[in-house]
């Protein structure tokens, strides 16, 4: 097995998924910059908010000018078609990695795995040479040409779009999505009332169906593409599923990065001895410890990868309610929550207090994201302590919060401990015992 | 191929094994489908409430018209009084259209709502514009026009103080004028809107009950954003703003709804049986009929994720909310100064509501209420 594996990564192979890989990245997401810009979203996440919620330990970054978070976006569209293009490939991969990457980092109100997704596969392919062949750079004699390459440049790909479907499935193995077809049935309902597709979406058994076809695909599709014979079937319920999910879910360019960049798993043989119609140039690594210290960097990061999804299993109660390790960890489209939070401000010297109106602080966006995610509530009473403080001259400001929440079709019930002062509460990975405990029968979640 | 398959054996065990375990702990999960007629809804929504409540709404609005010219013409203390009455009628009866605030009511160039009901009022401006002569409404901000505007030049400072500034003041002619433009424009606006939506008119009755679906913009995503939007303008600007929750606590019984009037309780039960009516689908006559609360019951058979139902626990949640409006009597200035925590209690049970209706009615609905990508995480 180990053998097996070691002559996988080591074997020689053709440079073409990985070329493949390269265009289908740059071409979506130039498209995917360029429909950001014309949506109007840098105005709306990076302009208009007062407050921003920062990442633990990235308090420091902050949205730049407007004018210079537009500048950003064309430079990430720029370098976006130069990565398509393989122009300057290296430095346009780069510049886009660290400028994508910084954006998702301004807010984690727009966190999106898909978003991790990419951030994590745009530093990936600074580090391998996607731009050898059928690339500008080759064309214009920038860099010297090559058509193999050792299997691991494109293991790495395909390692890292397995863990994403693995970990998505596992994650859909819960008593809510297998037993109770929930958030599907929600998710459901209203095409129910569909003219055309309602009589399918009427009957009980559909979410179900649906939630159990969607936990198998995605457990099952990384092996499924991994296999010669399978693969071409793999492929087509790939193109159906991210189709499917596309139609019927607000979720944007996921799919057509999903299925663009698992064409990785395919060989291109006609391609690839195209690319080596004037002989086979296998990639020279000119200096082996570079080569040696991207291996080990590559080592550490997967096993991040592998780990980082169990980190859950360190917080007591339910993740799906307190969601204490939920991100960065492929729970994609999994549960349905909804909640409502009303923040108190009181001055304990003189006995006054104020309620807040999110919406003088909060865009409608962060409102409803901070409202369910207990670390963005906390992160806001800090904020409203220290806006209180200034504008009223309060010495010491108290933060207390009523707030609700709802999952997965349940009623809603008392979220955040509403006696307790959150100004004195810090923020970081401990647990967060001012959680209330969710008080319902589901086991928890693998 | 062989791991494959062990792995997939093993997660199928796994599901199942979870399967057995939570049957134990939840013996009854009740299945049942639920094929709901939206279109049925929108249709009894607005034929027998919407248009008959406009059509309502704008008969008194013509008559509080007559009667603010009847006064301008003859200002004598009966026709004064006639107008009041004229203008609590028109008032009561604006309560049950707030919540339409979409379509006809927005799409002329001006937002219905806000011509109509902003309050406080701008009394300074208003007084002023009135001794400059600025009589057009048209022309005039949100905070001098409307109801509110009416409520205060027919009302402040009670009877004799009113009458003395309509008819001998040095700008009495004017005040009365500017009464009478006031009334004109609610009167052509309401008219226009009622207009807009009769099949006779403008037909917006046909737009509004051809088409079913919950995306942006239809009738059901329409209904229950303004359902909620108003039901919040309910709680903050009727309860929360007066009773100072923005204010450290310190009640400001002057920015309630109907101030000079002193009958802010009279239009917020008003709007609240009209907010009850459209969540039961009940008729302008009385007739029971499809709404939000008939749908919801057919939801929560088909979702069964809890003991409660959510159509149970909003129709408890709202009695409990009546209970507590029905013991706040008018004014309501008063009553805050006076039972200040009663008035607190009303608040708290409308913050109870808020979680119910615009977040898990509208997430059971399937309205959107974001409008960038999500992938639900």
């Amino acid at each position: 097995m180990l053998n097996k594996l070691t002559t996988y990564l080591k074997r020689e192979t053709s440079i073409a998924p990985l070329v493949i890989l390269r265009i289908m990245f740059g071409s979506v997401m130039c498209f995917s910059i360029l429909r950001f810009m014309y949506n109007g979203w840098i105005q709306d996440l990076y302009v208009s908010p007062k407050y921003y919620f920062t990442y633990y330990g990235f308090d420091w970054l902050k949205p730049l000018s407007e004018n210079a978070m537009i500048g950003v976006f064309v430079v990430l569209a720029v370098c976006a078609a130069f990565i398509a293009l393989g122009f300057l490939y290296r430095y346009a991969a780069l510049v886009f990695a660290i400028l994508f990457t910084y954006v998702e980092l301004i807010d984690k109100t727009t966190y999106l795995n898909h978003y991790y997704f990419i951030s994590i596969l745009a530093f990936v392919l600074v580090v391998v040479p996607a731009n050898k062949a059928f690339s500008l750079d080759r064309y214009l004699g920038l860099t010297n040409g090559a058509t193999r390459v050792p299997g691991w440049v494109i293991g790495v790909f395909r390692l890292q779009l397995g863990l994403l479907y693995f970990y998505a499935g596992i994650a859909k193995i819960n008593p809510d999505w297998l037993l109770h077809a929930m958030p599907m049935k929600i998710w459901m309902a209203p095409y129910a009332q569909s003219e055309w597709i309602g009589w399918a979406f009427a009957s009980t058994i559909t979410p179900f169906i649906l939630s159990w076809a969607g936990m198998l695909y995605d457990v099952a599709i990384p092996f499924l593409l991994l296999g010669r014979k399978t693969r071409p079937v793999a492929y087509l319920a790939v193109i159906g599923f991210h189709i499917i999910t596309w139609l019927m879910f607000p979720i944007g360019m996921f799919p057509f990065i999903m299925i663009g960049c698992t064409l990785v798993f395919f060989p291109f043989s006609r391609f690839g001895a195209w690319l080596e119609r004037e002989g086979s140039h296998p990639v020279i690594f000119k200096r082996p410890v570079l080569l040696r210290t991207l291996k080990f960097g590559l080592i550490i990061h997967f096993t991040l990868q592998i780990l980082l999804p169990w980190r859950f299993t360190l917080y007591p109660g339910d993740l799906f309610w307190t969601e204490e390790g939920y991100r960065f960890s492929w729970r994609v489209m999994l549960i349905e929550k909804v909640g409502q939070a009303t923040f108190t401000v009181s001055d304990p010297d003189s006995g006054r207090a104020w309620e807040v109106h999110n919406r003088d602080h909060l865009t409608d966006l962060q409102e409803i994201m901070m409202s369910t995610q207990p670390d963005m509530i906390l992160q806001y009473a800090h904020y409203l302590e220290s806006h209180y403080a200034e504008v009223y001259q309060i010495e010491d400001p108290e933060v207390r919060v009523l707030s609700f929440v709802a999952l997965n079709g349940r009623r809603s019930k008392l979220f955040v401990d509403p006696s307790r002062d959150l100004t004195v509460e810090d923020r970081g990975w401990h647990h967060k015992d001012w959680i209330l405990a969710s008080n319902d029968h589901r086991t928890e979640n693998p | 191929m062989k791991s494959l398959k062990i792995a997939l054996a093993m997660f199928i065990g796994v599901a199942l094994l979870s399967s057995c375990k939570d049957k134990k702990k939840d013996p009854d999960p009740v299945d049942e489908s639920c094929t709901f007629d939206v279109v049925a809804m929108n249709t009894n929504i607005g034929n027998n409430i919407i248009i008959k409540y406009y059509e309502q709404y704008k008969n008194a609005c013509a008559s509080l018209q007559t009667a603010a010219t009847q006064f301008r013409n003859t200002p004598d203390s009966s026709n004064l009084v006639a107008l009041q009455n004229e203008l609590e009628t028109a008032y009561l009866h604006y309560q049950y259209v707030s919540m339409f605030n979409f379509g006809p009511a927005v799409d002329n160039g001006y937002d219905h709502f806000l011509k109509t009901n902003t309050f406080p009022s701008d009394t300074v401006t208003i007084v002023n514009h009135i001794t400059v002569s600025n009589l057009d409404p048209a022309s005039n901000g949100n905070a001098t026009v409307g109801f509110p505007a009416l409520d205060f030049l027919l009302h402040a400072g009670g009877h004799q103080s009113t009458m003395y500034r309509l008819t001998a003041a040095t700008n009495a002619s004017n005040a009365r004028t500017y009464v009478e433009a006031l009334a004109t424009q609610l009167s052509s606006h309401a008219a226009f809107i009622h207009n807009e939506w009769i099949a006779s008119g403008g037909n917006y009755i046909a737009t509004f009950t051809g088409s079913g679906g919950n995306a942006t913009g239809t009738p059901l995503s329409l209904l229950c954003n303004q359902f909620n939007y108003d039901f919040e303008t309910l709680k903050n600007f009727k309860m929360k703003i007066p009773l100072g929750k923005f204010n450290a606590g310190i009640p400001l019984p002057d920015k309630v709804e109907g101030f000079y009037a002193g009958n802010s309780m009279k239009l917020m039960v008003a709007q609240y049986n009209a907010f009850i009516k459209l969540y039961h689908g009940t008729g302008y006559n009385g007739n029971p009929g499809l709404g939000f609360h008939d749908y919801l019951e057919c939801l929560d058979s088909y979702y069964a994720m809890d003991d409660v139902d959510l159509s149970v626990a909003i129709e408890q949640q709202m009695r409990d909310l009546e209970t507590k409006l029905a013991v706040l009597p008018d004014p309501l200035s008063n009553t805050l100064s006076v039972n200040k925590p009663a008035v607190d209690e009303a608040h708290t049970e409308m913050q109870y509501l808020v979680p119910l209706i615009k977040r898990e009615m509208t997430a059971a609905f399937g309205v959107q209420i974001t409008y960038v990508d999500n992938d639900g995480d």
